[in-house]
């Protein structure tokens, strides 16, 4: 009788400690993001994979105040949706007031960026979000303390179980969920890119089609003018499908820098005053416009590149009319430029209920 | 009977346990790794090591700084067997690497290569490309002008000072964005120097005098006059001229 209880206390125990990691129950499910047909397939890290139940946590987490020290500030405050996720401000506010010395870049195709920030200092998504929770101009909270108030909702505490198998949550498993949210932020559905399709053959979709028929005759001139080499001469960092080139360039704002931009990070004298060519996408709702939110419209942009550019030593190439201050356009093609520049604008985008607050939406 | 069968099932609840964790054991038959091969470039200057914002001389006697330098390779083959369709250099990227990938150096012992993209691959879809392939627009980011004019084959981007009395505060930027599917240089690589880097990796280093890309065997760029292309019909000839020069300064190195 003892030998068989024993042998079945055994077998029990055997069986219930065989790798426990099999027996967790957890329920996540891939999340497809929905790539326009034109785009380059997204780059996801192999360490956080993207689960819809992920996404979801990201997009809570993107939203929740209790990220900074007073509870007043989150992501969003410095990253509103209406403004293609980034702010009106010159420079953004943070906890009691605290202010930065740098635009608020709008969150757009983050997916296939390799650097963040204005500097490019973080190579990831996952990098980038740890930071603005530390840094006291912005949230101006310790990881530990906002792990101890995010751990306190039972249901944070579940869904970091459901999507990462952690019972105890840490500052990378909070990155990655908003990591997460932040790849679904993806706009390829403004005119540009049926233009950008038609221009290049592709086939347009019956909503594509309809929005082609929209697409006016200034709005092609402009795009002329946006990719002339002798006129807008854009295209050298805002191109093809993204409409964007992943570098780092001094456009010519200043012969001196009260900020040394990408030189920060190398250390390169040669980097002094670049910084990181922005996303043109939706660059209708993203003012105010450079690293340092100098100007507040897009006339003073197409004005800046006619006539404002300034010469330093680190000037980018491309800017190869810098030495008679800009690129000259008169007044009708700064106007048809303009007007293209608006064909970047993707109400989907800025509309879309995915995106915004769950606990409005 | 019954001591056996408890014995039994005591042995299988131990098997169990032993085979579920098999994941966490290391596996002794492990797969054979696969020959690799690096292609590499190593530009110099005249002799000299070559950096960027480094000062060189050029044969005029101005002062030359190199600000970037990228060139996509293409058709790099021997003898019918194909190392690679195509291999992208960017000196920021990575200041040696062309390409690496699976392949037996001994299959190569020289190459023929292509400067630049030829003309079936170089208006395909950027986007459409493999995720690993050098061509994939992720890859060659803004080495891509647009589907008609397809790929910039090199980019040479710097300043110098051309002025009389080089005082070294005259450095204007230079520019050469070239391309274009009739600018397709081919060049001939003769015996590789493959060099062991592991048991499954061997290298071989081809070089550049960038000197030569201005000071070239048959036509000479004058930097004074002759500063900025971006392959456009009246700058054809210069994007030619630098192309040329570049491919004929395209060796292997010993």
């Amino acid at each position: 009788m003892n030998l068989k209880f024993y042998v079945y206390f055994v077998v029990i125990f055997l069986l219930s400690s065989a790798c426990r990691k099999d027996q967790i129950s957890r329920s996540v499910t891939p999340y497809q993001p929905d790539v326009p047909e034109h785009f380059p397939n997204m780059p996801v890290p192999a360490d956080n994979p993207m689960t819809k139940e992920g996404v979801e946590l990201g997009r809570q987490l993107f939203y929740d105040e209790r990220l900074s020290r007073d509870n007043t500030i989150s992501c969003a405050s410095c990253h509103e949706q209406k403004y293609s996720f980034s702010d009106k401000e010159k420079f953004s506010l943070g906890v009691d007031g605290q202010i930065g010395s740098r635009n608020s870049m709008a969150l757009i195709n983050l997916a296939w960026q390799e650097d963040f920030f204005w500097d490019g200092r973080d190579e990831s998504l996952e990098e980038q979000i740890l930071e603005p929770v530390v840094t006291p101009h912005e949230m101006d909270q310790s990881w530990p303390t906002t792990l101890n108030k995010l751990s306190a909702d039972v249901d944070y505490r579940n869904q970091f179980f459901n999507v990462f198998g952690v019972e105890e949550f840490d500052s990378t498993h909070v990155s990655k969920a908003i990591a997460q949210f932040l790849r679904t932020l993806i706009s390829g559905k403004s005119k540009y890119d049926v233009m950008y399709k038609y221009q290049n053959s592709l086939p347009l979709t019956p909503e594509e089609q309809v929005i082609y028929e929209q697409i006016t005759t200034e709005e092609w001139a402009g795009m002329d003018v946006f990719f002339s080499l002798s006129g807008g001469d854009c295209l050298h960092c805002h191109d093809g499908a993204l409409a964007h080139v992943n570098m780092f360039a001094n456009n010519g704002l200043d012969a001196t820098f009260e900020d040394a931009g990408r030189m920060l990070v190398t250390g390169n004298p040669a980097d002094k005053g670049k910084f990181k060519v922005p996303t043109l996408r939706n660059i209708e709702h993203t003012a105010p416009y450079m690293h340092d939110g100098r100007f507040e419209t897009l006339d003073d942009v197409v004005d800046h590149y006619s006539f404002g550019l300034v010469e330093s030593p680190t000037i980018d190439p491309m800017m190869e009319f810098a030495h008679q201050g800009g690129v000259q356009l008169d007044f009708q093609e700064r106007e048809l430029l303009k007007t293209f520049l608006k064909t970047f604008t993707d109400e989907q985008f800025l509309n879309n209920p995915d995106f915004q607050d769950p606990e409005v939406n | 009977m019954k001591t056996i069968y408890l014995y039994t099932l005591l042995l299988t609840a131990g098997l169990i346990v032993l085979e579920s964790c098999k994941d966490d054991e290391d596996n002794t038959d492990q797969e054979p790794q696969p020959m690799e091969v690096q292609v590499n470039l190593v530009p110099t200057y005249d002799g000299e090591s070559f950096e960027f914002n480094k000062p060189f001389t050029t044969q005029e006697g101005y002062t030359i700084e190199f600000t970037r330098l990228n060139v996509i390779l293409s058709e790099l083959e021997h003898e019918g067997k194909t190392l690679t369709r195509s291999g992208v250099y960017k000196y920021e990227e990575h200041p040696k690497r062309i390409w690496r990938g699976e392949g037996s150096f001994q299959d190569f012992p020289s190459l023929t290569a292509n400067v630049g993209v030829p003309a079936s691959r170089n208006h395909e879809d950027p986007s459409a490309w493999e995720d690993d392939d050098p061509l994939h627009i992720l890859n060659t980011d803004d080495m891509h002008w647009g589907w008609n004019t397809g790929y910039i084959f090199l980019i040479i981007e710097g300043k110098a000072d051309t002025t009389a009395n080089q005082t070294g505060e005259n450095l204007m930027n230079f520019f050469y964005h070239t391309g274009t599917d009739e600018l397709l240089k081919t060049v001939s690589l003769e015996n590789l120097n493959w060099k062991s880097e592991s048991n499954t990796l061997y290298s071989a280093d081809l070089t550049v005098d960038m000197y030569k890309v201005f000071d070239g065997d048959t036509v000479d760029v004058d930097i004074k006059e002759e500063r900025a292309s971006h392959t456009m019909p009246s700058q054809v000839e210069l994007s030619d001229k630098i192309l040329s020069n570049f491919a004929s300064a395209l060796k292997v190195k010993q």
